[in-house]
């Protein structure tokens, strides 16, 4: 046996591994530097924008106090720092896998600028859904506590939670994850839950329910009930 | 702005009235039980007091289906029993013409103003038209100071129950106090006299496609009369009773229309408020006099009930709007304590006001949330002043405004610094 025919695939073999260790380091190189130029450039996005008046433009047109409703309470500079990074994070990851397999790089890429739009969408319809639900949770709450409902707070967090999940059904099926799971899953969850109330308010509320169809359709306000005889304006 | 659209058939009589010295208008919408009554007194009133001025009794109406149109002209006054003491040189016209634009006592005003403008009017005035307790003399109380005084804005002064006009009471007159430094005492009354100088400056606004021309018309005419600088008096109409409410008409609603459009005006004219308000006391033309009025059985135990929903339900949006200064803290720390009704008292209540108002201001929440979120707490304090002057006199109560007056007169300093810091500026127009 040739000793020249023994060594030739272990040096094959070691170039190949230190081709691809340097592709490798060379990938996470390309990564380290994103994640630094990326934190740089969320620096100076987040302290120009803010020298530039940005947060007291958005207080003005009221995009940070709807930003706050929708529970991201950030300036909207260090936003638009964060979304600039991110954008510069998901180049450096592009470029990255460009180093070790150009091919996949290329499918990647294609794949991903085919995904983008959906995302797109997918995030736009998460954000206003998530104001909406938002929006309707605090007016359902207020509308019953000034209604003096007692179980005002539970009403109004299951209604807030049932958009949510609507939502979310919405977007995953928009970026096609697990589409017919997804839906089947909220058309069983949100049935369910309806039918759950139902039959516990039918069996639990069954007085309640009988006293408020009684109070809306039948009898006139009476005793502690009676509207209060004060003129307001 | 869209002009004020008048209907065909009114320009043709106004064309041919020509000029006119007073206008007396009603706004209207299926009054036809009561609008009579309102009609017979203005032009018993008009013949009365001023027989020898050129005047005009003009009913706007917003689609009435009940025949208050034909009421209106078909209304007749005896003179016979007015014991007239000179007869009436000219015959008072009268118009009934339906006006244009949203649904809501602000438009009907407009196409008076309009009318008013139109004939060169000197004095204006507007009475409601479900009023029962109108006299002739209340023509002469609203009219009579712009004709003979050169006042510009008549607000009215009524005798109401101790318990009445809580909103006005306990929010529109001390803030309005506060702001523009003149003791309005009813800014939100209904039934007003002004000039036609005024009038003209009304149809000069762009607000006719806002609240101001549904529900926020009172406030809004009070507002820019002080603000803008008119001449202001108060006349004591004594006491108004009009057609009950519509029985279903929601209290966090009225606090929208009423609480949001002195919010919006506070935007509008900050640049008058928070300046140096000269504080100044508005006249006062009739006889004023006291009188029991019905008695009256305020829910307590509902009130009650409200705010202690409220400040369990809504606490983490409350947090957010009065957590600076600590009004929250101090709100909970009472409510805690037990009976909160019993705590809210005149200067907490002005924290409170000053909050919501700065809230609204800075954008915090919509603005209807906002407004609607306000009236557990608003019971709360109705409920700590009925509790309280149950017993006592007309006059006692009276007392509590003025202090309640004065809390927010000494609260006001540090709200105009919390005000301005947050940059938002309406400038008036």
């Amino acid at each position: 046996m040739n000793f020249d025919q023994f060594i030739e695939p272990i040096v094959r073999i070691g170039m190949q591994a230190w081709l691809l260790l340097s592709r490798l380091l060379a990938s996470l190189l390309v990564i380290a530097i994103g994640v630094i130029v990326a934190w740089l450039i969320r620096s100076v996005v987040s302290r120009a924008l803010a020298l530039a008046r940005f947060d007291r433009l958005c207080d003005r047109m009221g995009i940070r106090s709807m930003l706050a409703r929708g529970g991201l309470a950030v300036a909207p500079s260090r936003l638009m720092g964060g979304l600039f990074a991110g954008i510069v994070i998901v180049v450096a990851i592009a470029l990255s896998v460009s180093t070790l397999d150009e091919t996949l790089a290329h499918s990647l890429l294609e794949r991903l600028l085919r995904f983008l739009p959906n995302l797109f969408i997918a995030v736009v319809l998460f954000i206003v859904g998530a104001l909406l639900a938002k929006f309707l949770q605090r007016g359902v709450l207020i509308a019953l506590v000034n209604a003096q409902f007692p179980g005002a707070r539970l009403v109004s967090g299951a209604v807030g939670i049932g958009i949510m999940v609507f939502v979310l059904a919405l977007a995953l099926e928009q970026v096609g994850l697990a589409a017919r799971v997804v839906v089947a899953a909220f058309s069983i969850l949100f049935g369910g839950v309806v039918i759950a109330l139902s039959i516990a308010f039918g069996l639990a509320g069954r007085d309640l329910a009988r006293d408020l169809l009684e109070h809306y359709l039948h009898k006139p306000p009476s005793g502690d009930e009676h509207k209060d005889q004060i003129s307001h304006l | 702005m869209r002009p004020v659209e008048l209907d065909p058939a009114l320009k043709r009589e106004l064309a041919a009235i020509k000029s006119a010295e007073i206008v007396v208008g009603i706004p209207s919408y299926n009054n036809s039980k009561t609008i009579g009554h309102v009609i017979r007194a203005v032009m018993a009133g008009l013949k009365k007091y001023f027989p020898d001025r050129k005047a005009v009794v003009a009913n706007s109406d917003g689609g009435s289906k009940d025949g208050t149109r034909e009421t209106v002209m078909q209304a007749a006054v005896d003179e016979q029993t007015l014991l007239l003491a000179r007869h009436p040189v000219h015959p008072v016209h009268r118009i009934s013409t339906p006006y244009h634009g949203l649904p809501g006592k602000g438009s009907a005003l407009r196409t008076i103003f309009q009318i008013a403008s139109d004939l060169d009017a000197k004095a204006c005035a507007v009475v409601d038209s479900d009023l029962r307790s109108i006299t002739p003399e209340w023509i002469e109380l609203l009219v009579g100071p712009v004709l003979e005084q050169n006042f510009d804005y008549v607000a009215p002064y009524y005798l109401r129950h101790k318990f009445d006009g809580t909103i006005t009471n306990n929010i529109v007159y001390p803030l309005t106090r506060a702001l523009y430094g003149r003791a309005i005492r009813q800014p939100i009354g209904g039934d007003f006299g002004f000039s036609t100088r005024l009038a003209r400056c009304y149809l000069g606004k762009d607000v006719w496609e806002s609240d101001v021309a549904r529900f926020g018309i009172d406030i809004w005419m009070t507002s820019v009369a002080l603000a803008e600088g008119y001449r202001v008096c108060q006349s004591y109409l004594g006491a108004k009773i009009h057609d009950p409410k519509d029985p279903g008409a929601d209290l966090s609603e009225m606090l929208v229309q009423v609480v949001g459009s002195v919010f919006e005006l506070m935007e509008r004219y900050d640049a008058v408020w928070t300046g140096d308000v000269a504080v100044e006391t508005v006249p006062m033309f009739g006889f004023p006099f006291y009188a029991t009025t019905d008695p009256m059985q305020p829910n307590l135990d509902r009130m009650k009930r409200a705010v202690e929903i409220g400040l369990r339900d809504l606490a983490p949006l409350y947090e957010q709007v009065m957590g600076e200064a600590g009004v929250w803290s101090r709100l909970r720390a009472r409510a805690s304590a037990g009976g909160i009704t019993a705590e809210l008292d005149e200067e907490l209540w002005s924290e409170i006001v000053y909050a919501f108002a700065l809230a609204c201001h800075r954008r915090q929440l919509p603005r209807t949330h906002l407004l609607k979120s306000l009236t557990p707490l608003y019971l709360g304090r109705v409920a700590h002043v009925v509790s309280r002057y149950m017993e006592s006199a007309a006059e006692d109560v009276e007392q509590c405004w003025e202090k309640l007056c004065s809390s927010f007169a000494r609260l006001k300093p540090d709200f105009v610094k919390r005000w301005g810091a947050t940059g938002r500026k309406g400038g008036s127009q």
